[in-house]
């Protein structure tokens, strides 16, 4: 008879539902009250009268560091890619390398235990990526090819899954977020590298926004701080520590 | 006659069972149930007792003491209080307006 508990919404249950069972136990429902405890539960589920908790958690001072950090490293991401488009000089590495290395540096904290084994890739990549392309290891073409694909296409997901998870985004969130904006630069990195004519720069442009922009919006998101509802799987995150 | 428990809809003549229940002291689910059943004579079903004690809670009518094991007992609030006696004497003169108009017909 407890299991006629479940048919409450998950608020009421949090609230009521030891006691309903204390209830139930002390005097089994007759077929009569099991119809008026279904009534009860739909009238339950329209006019809920325990609000789902909202607890809202303000930032810890680690992940609004953390968040900002990753708002600069995405509006630099943007900004260096726009400038880029309008002014069309012939080297922008540098403010690229500036926006992935506040990306990175918006990373560390606890909840990285649990991702260890895209941490531990994301510090190869960028190992192998700094190495080629500050060590002059390969022709120029190359040089910028493989860091662009190697930065780009296994350090970035892997920062930008991290970094949402760090922001408590759920983890098909976190892949559906991957997915929308990662393919994207990795295909402007091609493009910028093989040398497409210089009208693709607006083309390259809306291929690399996105990433940017999910940066700042996680940021956002990290330096706020989360509502955190029992219904939120993504409260199984552990909280990260001081970035 | 519940004028003040109108917005609870079809759980307020529950809810004054419940208030008038409480008039008594503090009491658990359980004995909420019985003690309704043996003051009004209408059975009161698990479902609409604790939809009732949760409208009833949620306007500070009532408040929920210490749980004591998987029982936790409810006591009237000061505004509950208030809006039982409101509730009683409205019944009350209600009442003695009907029997006296029974009286006088006679």
């Amino acid at each position: 008879m407890s299991g006629l508990i479940r048919l409450y919404p998950r608020a009421w249950r949090e609230r009521y539902g030891l006691e309903f069972e204390g209830l139930l136990a002390e005097r089994t429902p007759s077929a009569r009250d099991v119809v008026d405890i279904v009534l009860a539960a739909v009238d339950a589920h329209f006019e809920p009268q325990v609000p789902a908790v909202r607890l809202p958690r303000r930032a810890a001072t680690g992940d609004r560091l953390a968040g900002a950090v990753a708002m600069a490293g995405g509006l630099t991401w943007c900004t260096a890619f726009i400038v880029a488009a309008i002014t069309r000089p012939d080297d922008f590495g540098l403010p690229i390398f500036l926006a992935l290395g506040l990306m990175v540096l918006s990373l560390p904290g606890r909840y990285l235990k649990a991702f260890l084994r895209p941490v531990a890739i994301a510090i190869v990549a960028l190992g192998v990526s700094l190495a080629l392309a500050f060590g002059n290891l390969l022709p120029w073409e190359l040089a910028v090819l493989v860091p662009s694909i190697v930065v780009v296409g296994m350090l970035g997901p892997g920062a930008l899954a991290l970094i949402a998870a760090r922001a408590r985004v759920h983890r098909r969130g976190r892949w559906l977020l991957v997915a929308l904006t990662m393919p994207w630069p990795i295909v402007g990195g091609f493009a910028v590298a093989i040398g497409l004519p210089a009208t693709s720069a607006e083309l390259v442009l809306f291929l690399v926004l996105p990433m940017g922009l999910a940066w700042i919006a996680l940021g956002v998101r990290l330096a706020r701080g989360i509502v955190i509802t029992p219904s939120n799987p993504s409260n199984a995150i552990p909280l990260g520590g001081p970035a | 006659m519940t004028e003040p428990l109108g917005e609870i809809g079809r759980f307020a003549e529950p809810s004054l069972f419940i208030l008038a229940s409480l008039g008594e002291g503090p009491k658990h689910g359980y004995a909420i149930m019985t003690d309704v059943e043996a003051i009004s004579g209408q059975h009161l079903g698990p479902g609409t007792l604790y939809a009732a004690l949760a409208r009833l809670e949620r306007r500070g009518l009532i408040a929920a003491l210490a749980p004591e094991d998987r029982r936790r007992p409810y006591k009237l609030t000061g505004l509950g209080e208030t809006t039982l006696r409101t509730l009683l004497e409205g019944l009350s003169a209600f009442a003695r307006t009907g029997l006296r108009r029974l009286g006088d017909a006679r």
